[in-house]
């Protein structure tokens, strides 16, 4: 009976594979079905079956995360971006390495792992934040522009802070400040063209109990779900502009918004020709700027009030008279 | 005239712009040699849909003895407080027209208003549906037939183009498209033998839209 009983605990085994899996790190994929996290759609990409993703992989042991890619890629980018809760970023625009028009709501990445055409030695894995960090990781790439490819990595948890949960997106995107082509899990705001704002990202827990060690024995399809956030972004509280018709200055740009922002206040004629940006990038949530008016001429101006974050915009007319 | 007026652009609503090579009543401040014939149009829109931004027209010309007339109001309201109207007058014989214009603005903050004039002046001349304009303003270039009618126009220093391209379908409908202040503009007219409707989208990218109506009635 006991025998029977180990026998039939190493056959499942054998057939459910679960962690602690550990894959080695040599471009051959040697991940089980039950570590696909995400199965993207065929043919979905925007950008033909030359840029297309197919899998993503993941799994663990008691000290590495390992991630899986299968992918096709033709002279664009492929982004493995990764939330461990521990902070982040919501626009991918704002990098000093891969920017890509890529925002995020819900989850905020604070990982990527990054690869151009096919290379890893263009790219890596590194923090985000302000400025991004390189950190330590093995991987390999296996294939060529074009064709079929795999990609492995594998980083200590300790890089990672030891998360209970990480949430994924992967993205095939265009050049640098480029919007993306296929997404995987699926979400509706990749178009193709234009930016994109993630919130539909796959959830793995990975330290259920809480004991501050991944959980073994556990199938990660099995601890797997999609997450969809709601879409939500600073938002414009108050904006005015003080006086609204003015002779000569100092006329007074007041803007409140719900919470911190990148806001740009742009200046048109009356014909909706662009002039300059009055504001430029500014981080904020409150401001009451000065705006100098002498160089404008006397007529009509459009105030346009935008933020990085947010594809919503403000419109106000000033007149100087 | 019914064709002409049918093949005629329309200034603010989707035609590109392009009308000095036109007969339209609008002409009275781009070159008073083109205005029309018998109509009264009146246009109304909010720039970009901004608030407390309002735009009106109110054109009219008129025949009196085989002579040209014409009157045009361009009026402005924004934010509550500022004004700016801009009137016209104008005479046409034969190839030749000018027009006289003042312009009203009042802000509150001064309690003033500022008045100031303007005039204008301008030939046109056609030759088999080949239309030619020149004035002070505005330096044009159309060619009229029943299926539609292509224009092109540009200011002296060259610096502003506006284009546009007109398509018949009948006697009843007709669109239209153009480029005008470096944007694209669309625009679909509605026409019964004394009333038309004309609808014009200007886009922006910067912006968003800017919807126009017009009416216009033939005297």
């Amino acid at each position: 009976m006991r025998k029977f009983l180990v026998l039939s605990s190493l056959f499942t085994l054998l057939l459910y594979p679960e962690t602690f899996h550990s894959i080695q790190i040599d471009g051959e994929n040697d991940f089980s079905p039950e570590e696909a996290v995400v199965i993207d759609n065929a043919n979905d990409s925007y950008w033909s079956s030359q840029n297309e993703l197919d899998t993503l992989f993941l799994t663990w042991n008691a000290e590495t995360l390992f991630i899986g890619c299968s992918y096709t890629l033709n002279n664009n980018a492929l982004l493995i971006f990764l939330d461990t809760e521990t902070g982040g970023i919501d626009n991918a625009n704002g990098l000093d390495w891969y920017p890509r028009d890529v925002r995020f709501s819900g989850a905020k990445p604070d990982f990527l792992v990054a690869l151009w055409n096919c290379d890893l030695s263009l790219g890596g894995i590194r923090k985000l934040g302000e400025n991004t960090s390189p950190v330590s990781y093995r991987g390999v790439n296996s294939g060529s522009p074009g064709e079929k490819n795999f990609l492995e990595v594998a980083i200590p948890f300790e890089v990672l802070g030891n998360p209970q949960k990480i949430s994924l997106t992967a993205l095939i995107c265009g050049g640098d400040y480029a919007g993306a082509g296929d997404v995987m899990p699926d979400d509706p705001s990749v178009r193709g063209s234009g930016s994109a704002i993630i919130n539909i990202f796959r959830e793995i827990t990975i330290d259920g109990d809480g004991d501050g060690v991944p959980d073994s024995l556990i199938a990660p399809v099995d601890v797997s779900k999609t997450e969809e956030y709601k879409v939500s972004f600073p938002e414009f509280k108050s904006v005015y502009i003080r006086p609204d018709i003015a002779q000569t200055g100092p006329v007074t740009i007041h803007v409140e918004l719900t919470d911190t922002a990148t806001l740009t206040v742009a200046l048109f004629t009356e014909e909706g020709r662009f002039l300059k940006n009055v504001i430029e990038g500014l981080r904020t949530d409150f401001i009451e700027y000065s705006w100098d008016i002498h160089d404008l001429d006397k007529g009509i101006y459009i105030l346009k009030f935008y933020t990085s974050e947010n594809r919503g915009m403000l419109k106000k007319a000033f007149v100087r008279y | 005239m019914l064709l002409l007026i049918l093949s005629s652009t329309a200034y603010l609503t989707g035609m590109g712009g392009a009308i000095s090579p036109m007969e339209r009543p609008e002409n009275i401040f781009i070159n008073p040699a083109s205005i029309s014939k018998r109509i009264v149009h009146i246009t109304f829109y909010r720039p970009f849909n901004i608030e407390d931004f309002y735009k009106g027209d109110l054109y009219s010309s008129f025949i009196l003895k085989g002579v040209n007339l014409g009157f045009g109001l361009n009026a402005t309201r924004v934010n509550r407080g500022y004004t700016r109207v801009i009137s016209a007058i104008g005479i046409k014989y034969g190839i030749f027209g000018v027009s006289l214009s003042q312009k009203y603005e009042s802000a509150p903050a001064s309690k003033s208003f500022i008045l100031n004039y303007d005039w204008n002046a301008g030939i046109r001349f056609s030759l088999r549906g080949f239309a030619f304009a020149l004035s002070r303003e505005r330096l044009g270039f159309g060619f009229i037939t029943s299926g539609g009618s292509l224009s092109f126009e540009t200011t002296p220093d060259f610096k502003k183009f506006y284009a546009g391209v007109e398509f018949i379908v009948n006697r009843v409908i007709s669109g239209s498209a153009g480029w005008m202040n470096g944007r694209p503009a669309i625009g679909l007219y509605l026409h019964n033998p004394r009333f038309d409707i004309e609808m014009g989208f200007l886009t922006n990218s910067d912006l968003g839209e800017t919807t126009i109506v017009s009416v216009g009635w033939r005297l």
